[in-house]
């Protein structure tokens, strides 16, 4: 008879096989609008080696899966993943990869994209942008929850780049309070880029908030100097477009995130239900070979 | 378990149910080969729990990264594990031997997280700030399990006393956790967020 545990092990083997072979990742072309080209950016993204949890080649994969054209990856003070992820993105074809920091700060947390070094983060946020820029970077306000935007004062909003209009955190503490800081950012500097970022860790939300960048070319340089131009469209969680009225014209109704073929969404349920009940089965029952001591013959054993 | 006595339920199983009786029991069995058998097992499901909940599938690349990625708990654990069997330990088992019937007691842990990707599975990304919410409110069953079965272990296999059993917990806890606020502290997250108090 077949033991349970060998079947476990063989329902295991055969769902990852399944899930293997759905790891199918589309062809992505970047739309093309009013001679730019529409970039679809994740600015927002943190990985292994920080308090994320893909590595960030996984990262790369894991975003051409949900139809970004180009990812930041923003661990916390450091820059260290983000300029791994970036070479190896560039070998597996894209998608762009910019090398980025979450600059958290007690008082503020600041995405910097574009640049090649640690920030330091005991400064004001308006020093820490001005660093930002010295590197050819662009600064972004992280969160802008009524909690995080006390640091943002008048010269730090007269040189920040842009700042998150949507973000996770709206599901739970509503979206107003983004819209708020971001009407306060419009009031202070002219054309601030709008942002929707996804501040990835775990699970599937990679690319659930998303900045449409309006660039001349998609190269790092061209994306990094469209957020510096304000040339970005993104839509808040309540569905309201934020940016230029001419690029929202020219975006029109968003693309929908690619989704499965239905042979390969098929393929891929299997492989989770089959590995899902094969790892719990392998966990919970003993194989037809395996000796216990609460087994007749093992208590034999020992009486012997 | 009792429901079903004719099932071959793993030693994983007897020992989550009934750990005192079990590893009394195991501790004088016969010694099993694949020493490391349970921690490339256990490393293996969080590298599944991570395909499982970022890409809805179990892809080998997702698996074997998230394996490799997170199989630093394990080996904290097995560290843990030495240093609290040399310090405290009075049975003289051996280290791999001890190693194996520690990781017989993962199966809170191991089930809790198959439960957290069949959740997160069944929820959309909009709606992550509740898969958040049971995650903190359920994680409190395999922490509570995991330290009734410790406790057990560190009686029972490796022949501690009350307080060198509570010794090696505490020292299993500083271990582990010490270890991560080592890199977050190195890596520069933690001093802010401890001054900012997020």
């Amino acid at each position: 008879m077949i033991s349970l545990r060998l079947a476990s092990a063989a329902l295991l083997g055969a769902g990852i096989a399944a899930g293997t072979i759905a790891d199918v990742i589309p062809v992505r072309r970047p739309l093309l609008r009013g001679g730019y080209v529409v970039l679809e950016a994740d600015l927002h993204a943190h990985s292994f080696l920080g308090d994320g949890a893909l590595w960030p080649w996984d990262l790369a994969f894991e975003a051409r899966r949900k139809g970004l054209d180009a990812i930041a990856i923003t661990n916390h003070n450091q820059v260290l993943a983000a300029r791994i992820g970036r070479g190896l993105s560039r070998r597996i074809g894209g998608p762009l990869v910019l090398v980025g920091e979450e600059i958290t700060a007690p008082a503020y947390h600041l995405i910097a994209v574009g640049i090649e070094e640690t920030v330091g983060w005991r400064g004001t946020a308006a020093q820490a942008i001005e660093e930002v820029h010295a590197q050819g970077g662009a600064a972004i306000a992280a969160h802008p929850t009524r909690s995080y935007q006390g640091a943002y004062d008048a010269p730090a909003l007269r040189v920040l780049d842009g700042a998150e209009v949507a973000h996770p955190f709206a599901y739970s503490a509503g979206v107003q309070e983004l819209r708020d800081f971001f009407s306060r950012l419009e009031l202070a500097r002219a054309r601030p880029a709008p942002i929707g970022s996804s501040d990835y860790h775990v699970f599937s939300s990679l690319g659930l908030c998303r900045t449409y960048v309006f660039a001349r070319e998609a190269g790092e340089r061209a994306l990094v100097e469209a957020l510096r131009q304000g040339q970005t469209v993104a839509y808040d969680l309540g569905g309201i477009p934020h940016g230029d009225p001419e690029l929202i014209r020219l975006l029109g109704t968003p693309p929908a995130p690619p989704a499965d073929p239905p042979s390969i969404a098929v393929l891929a349920r299997l492989g989770w239900i089959c590995s899902w009940f094969g790892a719990l089965g392998l966990l919970l029952f003993r194989g037809a070979g395996d000796r216990s001591i609460s087994t007749p013959t093992a208590k034999t054993n020992l009486r012997a | 378990m009792s429901l079903f006595p004719r099932l071959p339920w793993s030693d994983d199983a007897r020992v989550a149910l009934r750990p005192a009786a079990v590893y009394d029991e195991l501790s004088r069995g016969p010694a099993r080969t694949a020493f490391l058998e349970r921690p490339l097992l256990f490393s293996f499901l969080l590298g599944l729990v991570l395909a499982l909940t970022t890409a809805g599938r179990p892809t080998l690349r997702l698996v074997l990264g998230g394996a490799l990625a997170f199989g630093f708990i394990p080996a904290l654990q097995i560290a843990s594990i030495a240093l609290s069997g040399a310090a405290f330990g009075r049975s003289g088992i051996p280290l791999l031997r001890a190693i194996d019937l520690h990781f017989l007691g993962y199966l809170p842990w191991t089930v809790w997280l198959l439960f957290v990707a069949a959740f997160a599975s069944f929820t959309s990304p909009e709606r992550e700030h509740l898969l958040w919410a049971v995650i903190l409110w359920s994680v409190a069953v395999p922490i509570l399990w995991s330290r009734v079965i410790g406790w057990h272990f560190f009686r029972r296999v490796l022949g501690m006393g009350v307080p060198g059993a509570l010794a090696a917990l505490l020292v299993q806890i500083a271990i582990i956790w010490g270890s991560i606020l080592v890199f977050f502290l190195f890596s520069g997250q933690l001093e802010p967020r401890i001054l900012s108090g997020h």
